[in-house]
Parts: C-alpha cells; structure tokens; sequence
C-alpha cells in the first residue's frame, strides 16, 4: 500500500488532512518517513485511503474550477457524466458561464460540507445562506435556474424556482409578460374570453 | 422572441402559486394556457397542494346549498370560492346534495338520482348513475387506487332474518371512474344486529378507505377491493369511543372523546399510537352540539376543526385554541371536509361526459364538451325557464 504512495499523493494530501504540518501546496516538502505515514494512517485511516479526487469544470468562456468529487456530484448531470467515464480531463460546461458556475459552485460546497453538523443549529444555518444567495438580481436569478435545470441539481432548482415564484405572485399578467420577455399572443377578444371564463380568480 | 425559461422550469415555478394566481396567468400567453392543462403539471401542482377546507353550507332546506372553499391563513379563514351548486350544476337544482369526499382536487356528493363529481377550480362536473342494488344505504367513500383508478365506494345494509332475529349484512358497490357502470362486489362476511347510527362518509389515505362503523374500523383496499376490519388502538379509550376519523400528515389518525377528554390517535407504520391527549381548553366543548369536524394539515402544525357558535380550530402542536373567523350557523354547516385543489381534468377519465358550464353564452365549448348523452342535461334548461 505505502508503495502507491506517491509524491504527489503526499503532497495533495498533506495539505488538506494534515493540519499540524502548515503546508502549502507548492511547498518543496516531500520527505515523509514511513513511520509518520503509517502514524497519520492509524488518525485518518479513511481520508488518507480514500483517493479524494478534483474534477475540473470549464465554464463556456474557458474558466477552469477544480473541485472535489463530492462537490461535483451535487449535480446529477455531471455524476451522470464520472460514470460514463467522460470527466478523464475537464467538463466542458457549454451552457454555464463562469460567473454562474462559480456561484453554483460556492451552493453545492456549502451543501455538501454542511450536514454533519449539529442539527438545529445547521438547519438555520444552511437557511440563511440559501437566503442570502438568492437575494441577486432577476438575470442572474434567471440565469442560475438555468444552469441548476441543466446541470440537475435539484436543491437549487428548488430554491430558485421558489424564489421566483414569490417574486412574481403578485404580478399582473402584464407584468409577468415584462417579467419572462412573454409575447401575448391572445387576440384581446381571445383573452377577454379567457378572463370572463375564470372570472372568480380575478376576484 | 425565445422564452426566457424552459416549459419544465415554468412547471415548477407555476405549481408553487396558490390557484387563483395561475389561474389568472392562464392569459399571459397561449402556451401558458395550455401549460396548465399539461399532466406533469397537473400532477406536479398535486404534489405540492397544500390542504385547505370545503365547507358545506345549507341555507334553504330545498336548495341543495353551496360549498365554500375556505383556505386557512396565519390568523383566519381566506375564502377563495363559493359555489352555488344550483348555478354550477343545473341538474341538482331542487334536489338535497350530500358529501361523499374529495380526492386528489375531485369533489363528490350525491342526490337522489346520483352523484355529481366536479373540479371546482376547472369548473367541470360529471354525472355518475345510481348504484345498482336498492338497499339501504349506510355509507359511501371516495378514493383513488394506486394505479390511478378514481373509484368510488358505496356500502349498504341488506337485512337478512335468520329465525326471529334480525341481522343486517353489508353489501359493497364499487364505480370505477371512466367505466361508467357500477359493480356489485357482493355481501362480506359482516353482520350487525342493528342499524344504529349514522355513518360518516370513508376517509382516503394511502390508497385505502376507511369507516367507522358501529363502533369498529373497516378498510377498503381500492387495490385488491378487498373490505377488511381494520384494528382499533389499544386501551380503554380505544374504538369504542373511536368516533372520527382523519388524515395527519399523511397518516391515518382517528380521534376519541369521552367525558376525560380527547385523543388523537395516528396510525405509524402497522400500530396506533397516541399521539395527543388535550384535557383543557376543550373538553368542555365536548357535547353533542360541539364535535370536531375534521382533521386538517394547517400552517403551523395539524389542527382539529370544531365549532361552538363559529368555527374553532385547536392546534394539535401547540395546543392552543385558534378562532378562524367564520360565523355560521350550527343547522347549516354540516359538513367541514379537507380539500386539496388540483387541476385534474374529468375529461380524461373515459365513458362519462363531463359538463363545463358557467356561462350560458357559452355554447361552443359546452358542445366541444360534452359526448353524446346530452338528453340528461336537457331539463336543466326547461328548469331555468320556468
């Protein structure tokens, strides 16, 4: 098993599940004696064995995110993508720009990371953040629905739509025309029918 | 113009709205018109609808009344529809109407020469015939079997003497919606003594409808369409003083009174467990001019629905007593029910036609509605002559 263990495992490792040692990624140190790995392995026998991998996603304008696996699967779309095998170097993610998928991106973290915490106190938590992310304007709004529906992931879909249906529940139909760029395509005969059809909803 | 948002994407905001909003938006667009028609937005909004309660409100003896929607606010009852069941189904006009039940958005109630199913948020009601066996008539229940089949259920007694004694059996009648015929499943292995009591009307849950009949509670598989006893919680207090049931979150829950006080019982898994024991604050309302009324999923929590003088509401989690507002008179209001709105369309249940009239003006669509079978519908316009 040691003789797996190469450079690079140590080095990606040590950063993350080693905190007594505070090095950086690009630090120069390399030599761990096989005393200390076997030592780190009895503390952190899952996390070192595990092999915790990055998958880069590049947005439609050629911005490149490293994230980890865990992180990554919050979208079915792109688990989908692991298993068939196409995620061997990036993703490429044509429909998302890199704005978008960065905040996506901090969603899925901040989801992924949260619940092993205490339960109350986590739920309220996790609330305020989803609060907090959505409070953005409409396009980006619009646009981070967008990119939930295609990558599939169904937390944020569920969010976002229910952002933007308390948005546009008071609206006139007018207004939600302005709202979703809708072309009224009802003669106003057409739509004076459908009004007087319903007439109790327009109470 | 390309739209903004994808149509699967518009569902499920669409389906968030209460339904006096989507309904507005059906003239936004023609596409948004016709989304609503869509069955994965149908099923999609039925997922999300929250319960709310239909109150049935008699006001002259000869008028087969009217039902208010009601839903319930933070503080108090919104009325989001009166329907005059005269002005909206013709044909029952100087007939009594009484409740079966309401599934899935569907509303039932029967008269004299049938039944009446109708959606009140699409406006479109249906006619079902009579059972075929004219035995007397104990109760009726209304639900759908997991497949899908809206079925509806009518349990009579049949009296059958052995020597000197009297013995009543149970007969079963089921019809399925869309057939257009009902079926005889026969006499089950029950009998009673005798006829004491009225029976309340089936509650639906989890594909199975159930009553409390003569002191026990029976279940109707609409699967397999067996009729089944059902157990009664354990105790003293259990089913001999078991007198309502309802749905809690849903779960089959039943409650009991007597002079100690009340209980709610739910059923978790194959058991009943109490789930609530309320001494004060009411248990001086239980005589029998104050009973609940129903079991109700509200907003902060599950509540029993009763009335003194005017509808009460008591929150089963907080225990605290709510007023809702809404005065009525105790002759009247027989009947309080859950109803969960939906935008299923009768239309595509099969052999039955389905009426769609609010206007009179309306003529086109009604014929686009309505196959063959137009002679049943034809005395409610000599009625409005006369």
């Amino acid at each position: 098993m040691l003789k797996n263990l190469n450079s690079k495992h140590i080095q990606r490792f040590s950063y993350k599940y080693l905190p007594q040692f505070p090095i950086s990624p690009n630090s120069p140190k390399l030599g761990f004696s096989r005393s200390q790995i076997a030592n780190y392995r009895s503390n952190f026998p899952t996390t070192i064995m595990s092999s915790s991998k990055t998958i880069v996603l590049r947005s439609s304008d050629g911005e490149t995110f490293e994230v980890d696996e865990a992180v990554a699967v919050e979208s079915q779309t792109i688990k989908h993508m692991i298993e068939d095998g196409c995620a061997d170097t990036s993703i490429p993610l044509p429909n998302v720009t890199s704005k978008i998928l960065s905040k996506v991106i901090e969603y899925c973290k901040k989801h992924v990371e949260t619940p092993n915490a205490d339960e109350k106190v986590a739920e309220e938590d996790l609330k305020s953040f989803d609060a907090d992310f959505v409070k953005v304007d409409q396009s980006t709004l619009f646009d981070l629905i967008l990119a939930a529906n295609y990558l599939n992931i169904k937390s944020l879909l569920d969010l976002t739509c229910q952002t933007v249906a308390d948005m546009i529940k008071g609206k006139t139909p007018e207004e939600i025309r302005k709202t979703f760029n809708i072309k009224n395509d009802f003669t106003p005969e057409e739509e004076e029918e459908v009004r007087r059809e319903n007439a109790w909803a327009f109470e | 113009m390309e739209d903004l948002l994808p149509n699967n994407v518009m569902c499920n905001v669409l389906s968030r709205l209460p339904v006096k909003t989507i309904i507005r938006y059906k003239c936004v667009c023609k596409k948004w018109c016709d989304l609503v028609s869509d069955p994965n937005f149908v099923n999609l909004h039925l997922s999300r609808s929250r319960e709310a309660l239909m109150i049935f409100d008699h006001y002259k003896p000869s008028r087969p009344g009217c039902l208010m929607w009601v839903e319930m606010g933070y503080k108090a009852l919104v009325q989001v529809k009166r329907l005059d069941l005269t002005d909206y189904c013709g044909f029952v006009a100087g007939y009594w109407l009484s409740q079966v039940g309401s599934v899935n958005g569907l509303i039932c109630s029967a008269y004299h020469k049938g039944f009446l199913i109708y959606n009140p948020v699409l406006e479109e009601c249906m006619y079902v015939p009579p059972p075929l066996q004219e035995f007397e008539t104990l109760s009726y229940g209304l639900g759908v079997s997991m497949v899908g089949e809206y079925k509806l259920i009518h349990i009579s007694h049949r009296k059958i003497s052995l020597d000197s004694d009297e013995l009543y059996a149970v007969e079963i009648e089921v019809y399925t919606l869309g057939t257009g015929k009902w079926r005889i499943l026969g006499q089950t292995p029950f009998r009673f003594k005798s006829i004491k009591g009225e029976v309340d009307n089936g509650i639906f849950v989890n594909s199975h409808v159930y009553w409390i009949i003569h002191d026990q509670i029976y279940d109707f598989d609409l699967n397999t369409e067996t009729f089944e006893l059902f157990p009664s919680p354990p105790g003293d207090s259990g089913a001999s003083n078991m007198k309502m049931l309802g749905v809690l979150k849903g779960r089959l829950s039943g409650v009991s009174w007597c002079w100690l006080g009340l209980e709610v019982w739910v059923m978790k898994e194959t058991s009943w467990y109490k789930e609530r024991t309320i001494k004060e604050n009411i248990s001086h309302l239980l005589d029998h001019n104050s009973r609940p009324l129903c079991l109700i999923n509200g907003i902060d929590g599950t509540l029993l629905v009763f009335h003194e003088d005017e509808l009460m509401a008591h929150c089963l989690d907080t225990n605290k007593t709510l007023p809702l507002n809404m005065k009525m008179c105790f002759d009247r209001c027989r009947l309080v029910t859950t109803y969960r709105p939906s935008f299923v369309k009768l239309g595509n249940f099969g052999l039955e036609s389905v009426l769609a009239d609010m206007y009179e003006d309306r003529e086109e669509s009604r014929k686009e509605y309505v196959h063959g079978r137009w002679d049943m519908f034809k005395h409610k316009h000599e009625f409005r002559l006369a």
